[in-house]
């Protein structure tokens, strides 16, 4: 039993004042030790997901209050949480915006360059969060490892670019093969690059 | 019947909850992360949606995915990396930096990087970038990290547990987390500045600094005598034997070492420690002001020892010169106080205590009545006891009621009264402030060496 003698609103007020205090000694710690680097990615986590997602729906949905927060909602939360399941969500979900408005927003068509644009914002999201999904926002970074990291993800854009202006040449040339050709084409294709990443998933070390 | 074999020490215990049993550690190993799975969803989501509704567009943007996560994948680790932690010293002063070195080899062909997250003691404060870091590790190479911080309080701390985890292929596979075992570094305290100009009574060693009573050869004047057979020539007072007409000597007292006991009360903690920069609390300057003592007298050439009146009770030899100063100030950076520990016994420590009539220096916040009955009894045994009042100015108990001023304020004339009681008695009772601050009460005990 404690011999203090105080009041309900005296102790809530004590309590509250040294929450504050605690709070306020912890943010000046974290200010001390942030590091730039890691914050940096998880900024372009935040950036990549957030215009995927203004840029996969038509203008006038994208200028929309109703739209812009859950959007900005998602992209936080998977710079926030890149090691979990945030990132995943957030690019389903852009990609089934595109793939329903695409299809049924009269004046949104699926250009090319658009769905190139789409998915390289899409990867940068997506291999950013996993190189910062065990980093702390304190962890310092070596610069390596950023250098790494941005001459991949050019990599791939130049790679996607690439493939974009190969598709865009033979659009024409495509249209002309028959359906169910393209069809069985498609579905060997797709589910060789299927089996091929999914057998990456296997551990190497366990065997 | 063995006691392997009884059954009665076989017996089930009360205890509801299984006995704990350290949990082997985990093997590392390589393993996939979210973001493996999260790739290769994505692209076979959008390859088979291109498929299904004949889409171009969705095939794009599946291809940075497919692309990307062939890329990172083409040299995919086996081994994991191996990692060491090892101390560059087990000892560093306060207020230096303690360090430890990390080593992580990476035995693959790929480059890979290894996320560090070092613990550590609340007293070590490790520096920025210096616990929480990632570096890249080169194919077939071993780098060395430090793990550094401040050692902001004497004693023994613990650099560590320190968790290592390691990604490659950018981050689609990862090692389970390792965990380095923490290393106790000892740090050792930073005595304050004191020097003595004094000498001390009861010197009775063999050759030292301080004078004793005793004659033989120094430059102490004991006294003018008459010339004795066996004196030294050079001894010869001439101008008193001229005067005299008879043959006077100088006798001088000789210069000797003396046994110096320090007693530590580590009975109770009072005051918060604020590590070398900021407050002390009273084991602080019960530390300090040891490690201050023992390190003048000890240098001087004087044997120095420590007892420790608290709950374990530790002795250390006495003994001389740098070698043991600095053991002391080891055997001091090993100081604790327990808590809810069984109160020391007066009578144990004075049969501990050398027989001889060296100086006693009893460092003591006169906080119980064991440490005032210690002093008081070493006292009444005729020994030289010198009480070194370490309670910070700061300290003060904590406001609870209105009457916790008045409270305290009769506290402290309590308090007041037992230093003058046992002043006394004859024991020089002086608070700790640093350089001279016992030459007074240590002149006052030669003189009533000398009355």
């Amino acid at each position: 039993m404690s011999d203090r003698q105080r009041g309900l609103v005296q102790a809530l007020s004590e309590g509250t004042r040294d929450r504050l205090t605690q709070g306020r000694r912890a943010a000046v710690t974290w200010r001390r030790r942030a590091a730039p680097t890691t914050i940096g990615l998880r900024a372009v986590i935040a950036l990549a997901y957030f215009i995927a997602a203004e840029l996969a729906v038509p203008p006038d949905w994208a200028a929309s209050g109703i739209y812009i927060v859950p959007a900005a909602v998602a992209a936080l939360a998977a710079a926030l949480r890149p090691a979990g399941v945030a990132p995943l969500v957030a690019s389903v979900a852009v990609v089934g915006l595109w793939l329903l408005t695409t299809g049924a927003v009269d004046g949104h068509g699926a250009s090319m360059w658009t769905a190139a644009g789409l998915a390289v914002l899409l990867y940068a999201g997506h291999v950013s969060a996993a190189v910062a999904q065990r980093f702390r926002t304190t962890t310092k970074v070596d610069s390596d490892i950023i250098h790494t990291w941005a001459r991949h993800l050019g990599i791939v854009t130049a790679s996607t670019v690439g493939i974009t202006a190969v598709l865009s040449l033979f659009t024409a040339y495509f249209e002309a093969i028959p359906p169910a050709v393209a069809l069985a084409a498609g579905i060997v294709s797709a589910v060789t690059v299927i089996y091929l990443l999914a057998r990456s998933l296997h551990n190497p070390s366990a065997k | 019947m063995s006691l392997v074999s009884n059954p009665a020490l076989n017996l089930r215990t009360d205890n509801p909850r299984e006995p704990w049993r350290e949990s082997e550690a985990r093997p590392v190993e390589w393993r996939r992360t979210p973001a493996l799975v999260r790739a290769v969803a994505l692209a076979g989501f959008c390859l088979l949606i291109a498929v299904a509704f004949g889409r171009v567009d969705l095939v794009l943007l599946g291809v940075p995915f497919a692309l990307g996560t062939a890329l990172l994948l083409r040299g995919r680790p086996v081994q994991t990396p191996k990692a060491s932690l090892e101390l560059a010293e087990d000892i560093c002063a306060e207020g230096a930096t303690a360090e430890a070195a990390l080593t992580v080899t990476n035995p693959e062909d790929t480059p890979i990087t290894t996320l560090v997250t070092a613990a550590a003691d609340p007293w070590i404060d490790l520096h920025t970038g210096k616990g929480d870091f990632a570096e890249r590790i080169p194919p077939a190479t071993a780098r060395r990290m430090a793990i550094a911080g401040d050692a902001k309080r004497w004693g023994g701390h613990t650099l560590g547990p320190v968790h290592i985890r390691s990604l490659a292929c950018g981050g689609l596979i990862e090692t389970t987390q390792e965990i380095l075992e923490p290393k106790r570094i000892w740090v050792l305290p930073v005595p304050d500045w004191f020097e003595s100009a004094e000498t001390l009574p009861f010197a009775d060693g063999v050759a030292g600094v301080h004078r004793s009573r005793r004659h033989g050869d120094s430059g102490e004047l004991a006294e003018v005598r008459l010339y004795q057979p066996g004196d030294r020539l050079r001894r010869i007072d001439w101008r008193t034997s001229a005067r005299s007409q008879d043959l006077y000597v100088n006798a001088t007292l000789s210069e000797r070492d003396t046994d110096v006991t320090l007693i530590l009360d580590l009975q109770v903690e009072a005051g918060e420690s604020g590590g070398i920069g900021g407050t002390a609390s009273a084991a602080d300057l019960t530390v300090r002001a040891a490690g201050a003592v023992a390190a003048h007298y000890a240098i001087q050439g004087d044997r120095v020892g420590c007892i420790e009146f608290g709950a374990r009770a530790r002795r250390m030899k006495p003994g001389t010169g740098r070698r043991h100063n600095l053991s002391l100030l080891r055997w001091l950076a090993a100081v604790e106080i327990p808590a809810d520990a069984l109160p020391p016994s007066v009578e144990m420590l004075r049969r501990q205590l050398p027989g001889n009539r060296g100086l006693h220096v009893v460092f003591t916040p006169l906080l119980g009545e064991r440490a005032v009955a210690l002093v008081a009894s070493l006292a009444r045994a005729g020994r030289p006891v010198l009480c070194v009042d370490t309670l910070p100015g700061h300290v003060a108990p904590p406001s609870r009621t209105y009457w916790t001023p008045a409270a305290e304020r009769l506290w402290r004339l309590a308090r007041e009264n037992t230093v003058m009681e046992l002043r006394e008695m004859g024991v020089a009772v002086e608070a700790w402030t640093g350089a001279a601050t016992l030459d007074n009460v240590l002149a006052e005990l030669s003189r009533r060496r000398y009355r």
